[in-house]
């Protein structure tokens, strides 16, 4: 059983030895040697954007961008307002300056109706004790 | 860099032939896969380990066509591999031809990875560390696949044997 196996093991070998390493055909070394050419105008482009020394890990990030730097560029693009758009701020504008006018002109009578007696009442009272004569011209004016 | 992928290509071009040409059994189909995993090489040079090209190759070659088996349709007829062997050599007699016949056949119907085994350790000489790492297996388990290979091989040769 033993020699058996050892005589088949030892045919299995020498059979071994008869199957050689075959030889490529020439269309496939021809196929194999045209690579370098080949990828290297395939990848033109995408070596001059992405070269070798740029980072693997970049690459998701730099895509990402892309989109988000387009999307920058138009925003900032300087617009004209459409004549519609200008009447209607126009008119937006009159509104509030009407408005402002109003608070204005009702603050201002506000503040002269506190201010105005008290202003009025302050200087009358300082004056008339100093000057008593001021009281007296006082009523002489009033009658 | 171009001079040297070209010298690779003369030095493993027809390893990776042949061992694409046991698995897929289609010298068309065998052409495209090494192709693509001389591409591929083309496209890693910069990170692959020179010492480490071999079995990086014949790894990459392996995948594809495994990956091209896995593609083609359960009932695609393959093409039987079984070429006239017209080279003069040792095996002259009509019965070492029929036995050497037999073991090409026998190897193209060998499971994987024991046919790539038996390829890489017995056809290419690979050392058991390359084939180990090609196949991405550990040393025990690469002496035993082969033990069962070749097992599996005499076997199918005793069918024949006078």
């Amino acid at each position: 059983m033993n020699k058996d196996y050892e005589l088949a093991e030892a045919e299995l070998d020498v059979l071994m030895e008869q199957l050689t390493i075959e030889k490529a055909p020439a269309s496939l070394t021809r196929r194999l040697k045209r690579i370098p050419r080949e990828e290297r105008s395939r990848a033109g482009f995408w070596s001059w954007l992405f070269p070798d020394s740029f980072p693997r890990w970049a690459m998701a990030p730099a895509f990402a961008a892309v989109p988000l730097l387009v999307l920058a560029v138009v925003l900032m693009q300087p617009r004209q307002p459409s004549p519609a758009e200008v009447e209607q701020a126009r008119q937006d504008l009159a509104v509030a300056f009407a408005y402002m006018d109003k608070v204005g002109l009702r603050t201002g009578s506000e503040i002269k109706t506190v201010l105005g007696g008290e202003l009025r009442r302050g200087v009358k009272d300082t004056l008339s004790e100093h000057m008593p004569f001021t009281e007296q011209s006082h009523k002489e004016e009033t009658t | 860099m171009s001079r040297e992928f070209r010298q690779w290509v003369d030095e493993y071009q027809n390893q990776a032939w042949t061992l694409a040409r046991y698995i897929l059994k289609d010298a068309a189909e065998a052409e495209d896969a090494c192709q693509e995993a001389f591409v591929k090489l083309w496209n890693h040079r910069d990170s692959i380990d020179p010492e480490k090209i071999r079995p990086w190759l014949m790894r990459v070659t392996r995948n594809g066509c495994l990956d091209r088996l896995r593609r083609r349709r359960p009932t695609e007829e393959l093409q039987e591999w079984h070429q006239p062997d017209t080279t003069p050599g040792p095996m002259q007699g009509t019965h070492q031809k029929e036995l050497g016949a037999r073991l090409k056949r026998s190897i193209n119907g060998l499971k994987e990875p024991y046919r790539s085994l038996v390829v890489l350790r017995d056809i290419h000489q690979h050392s058991y560390e390359e084939v180990a790492a090609v196949l991405d297996l550990n040393m025990p388990q690469v002496k035993t696949y082969l033990h069962r290979a070749r097992k599996q091989l005499r076997e199918q040769l005793a069918e024949v044997r006078p």
